[in-house]
């Protein structure tokens, strides 16, 4: 893993909210094909931390780099870190997808236009070939059926299998997921997990906040474990839920296992 | 009471040439000054939510300057007092071979720049109720601000901006009748001269009040089709009749947020 350039490198960030110091000190590095679950108490800036990894927050302070270049600053040549021009930010965001725990689907579009809408749009793909390649991701997600269906007909679900689809459409090489099943109902949260495990069989970037630890069992490389803004611990699911190191892993883990 | 029928019916159904194009006036102009509206109202809609400060400043200044000042006092500012203080003097004009009144043009303009103001509240109201999880949504699909705008957020907000925008157009098609003040020769004003040359004030506004009546019921129904189909293309098959719309309904207190408050100047 070493050999590879990390997709996220992240040193001693930080990132003031509201006034409040919400990341104080975060580094972490996420390698090509890895799968990162992070869990935490409520509170402990999982969000954020997924937030500032596509410049949704800006960092205040350390280095925070996704492929190689600063996300939502950039240093001029004098070191001063200055905000990113919007125009690069949105042209960074095409190859990093989010997906919200509520979905956030567009309601004015069908399922199938909610997968082509953007690369339609944003990448200028032909509809002639982004139109099958979102049937294609529809059908993967095992939603072939409901293409024509608006998000207000789908069950939860079936919606955040779509928001996945529509993430996969701009072929992101990261994938960000922010809580994708904390707003399921529980006979709901397989169907999503399956289509996360089939992700990242595949070999897709993730970084996960989730309090599955099913999934971060089986499915995660390394589990960061955050508390007040800071990570305390960092280990494979096997050592971590084993043997963990840090009295707040075990006070967490304690909490939800 | 003396009530002459036959002068009521014969103005109501078989109306003089001079009224019909008062009408067709009254129409084109409403639905002219509503797209300049809608257009103007728009654009001081996004200054406002901009995040450029003097953009902020400029179109609240406009809403409070506009809302603050009754539609009557800046017909006769941009017809008369601009005119008489050598600003701007309209003149008659050609578009497209047809005449054009000066007091028409400034009628336009007039009621483009009053509406606006109010539309533009509409707007911002409508873009505002979308939810922030939308404008996430389409940056992390790595969409622009505008393309967002134009693809995700107007749509969604189309849908609630239809009826108090609605009951504006509304409240600007009666509310055309002031232009009479500054001569546009509308349905008001002909029907003021017919009255003046008959006497018989009560026969002819009252066959006025049912065309006005005519043209807002006409709109009312229109609108209910719009948003009939606007409910539609997001999935919701509300159903808001014609009916309901003109008379009310149980729904009818959640479907109509605000009224125009020129409407209420006539
Ligand atoms: N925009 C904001 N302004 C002020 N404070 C904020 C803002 N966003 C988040 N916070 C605060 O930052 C802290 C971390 O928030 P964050 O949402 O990242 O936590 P989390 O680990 O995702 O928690 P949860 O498990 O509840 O989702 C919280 O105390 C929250 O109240
Ligand atoms: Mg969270």
């Amino acid at each position: 893993m070493t050999a590879a350039p990390a997709i996220v490198t992240a040193r001693d960030l930080t990132c003031t909210l509201g006034g409040r110091r919400v990341l104080d000190g975060v580094s972490l590095d996420v390698a090509p094909g890895e799968v990162v679950v992070l869990v935490g108490p409520s509170g402990a800036g999982k969000t954020t931390l997924l937030r500032t990894m596509n410049g949704l927050e800006t960092i205040d302070g350390g280095d925070l780099l996704v492929a190689g270049e600063p996300m939502g600053y950039r240093v001029d040549s004098t070191g001063a870190r200055r905000d990113l021009p919007r125009r690069i930010l949105t042209k960074r965001r095409q190859e990093i997808g989010f997906v919200f725990q509520h979905f956030n689907l567009f309601p004015h579009m069908t399922a199938l236009e909610n997968v082509w809408h953007a690369p339609v749009r944003v990448r200028k793909t032909p509809r002639s070939i982004a139109i099958p390649q979102a049937e294609a991701l529809l059908a993967r997600v095992g939603l072939a059926d409901k293409a024509d269906s608006r998000p207000n007909k789908l069950s939860g679900g079936q919606q955040q299998r779509v928001a996945i689809a529509r993430a996969l459409a701009m072929k992101p090489q990261l994938m960000l997921f922010d809580e994708p099943t904390s707003a399921l109902d529980p006979e709901m949260v397989g169907e999503v997990l399956d289509v996360m495990r089939e992700l990242a069989a595949d070999h897709m970037t993730m970084v996960v906040v989730t309090h599955e630890m099913g999934f971060a069992r089986e499915v995660a490389d390394r589990v960061v474990v955050m508390d007040a803004g800071k990570v305390v611990e960092i280990a494979p699911p096997a050592a971590l839920f084993a043997n963990p190191q840090h009295v707040r892993t075990q006070a967490f883990l304690s909490k939800i296992l | 009471m003396s009530f002459d029928w036959s002068f009521f019916f014969k103005n109501l159904f078989t109306p003089s040439g001079p009224f019909l194009q008062g009408l067709a006036l009254t129409v084109i102009v409403s639905i002219v000054a509503m797209a300049g509206a809608l257009v103007v109202g728009l654009l001081i809609a996004l200054m406002r939510r901009s995040e450029i400060t003097p953009l902020r400043v400029v179109a609240s200044f406009y809403i409070w300057l506009i809302r603050g000042t009754p539609l009557l006092v800046q017909l006769v500012i941009i017809y008369t007092g601009l005119a008489a203080a050598n600003v701007v003097r309209f003149q008659d004009g050609e578009i497209g071979g047809i005449l054009i009144k000066a007091a028409v043009q400034a009628a336009i303009v007039g009621l483009i720049i009053n509406e606006s103001a109010y539309i533009s509240e509409i707007i911002r109201a409508g873009l505002d109720s979308v939810p922030v999880g939308q404008h996430e949504a389409a940056a992390t699909l790595g969409m622009s601000g505008l393309s967002a705008m134009r693809w995700i957020i107007l749509p969604q907000a189309l849908r609630l901006m239809v009826p108090p925008l609605g009951n504006s157009f509304n409240g600007l098609m009666k509310s055309t009748s002031i232009l009479s003040i500054i001569g546009v020769s509308e349905m008001f004003l002909v029907a003021q001269s017919i009255s003046a040359a008959s006497f018989k004030t009560f026969e002819i506004f009252a066959a006025v009040a049912l065309y006005y009546l005519a043209l807002t019921t006409i709109w009312t129904i229109i609108q209910a089709m719009i948003e009939r189909r606007l409910n539609a293309a997001v999935g919701i098959d509300a159903k808001v009749s014609s009916w309901q719309r003109l008379f009310g309904g149980r729904r009818g207190a959640t479907l109509q947020p605000t009224s125009s408050p020129i409407g209420d100047l006539v």
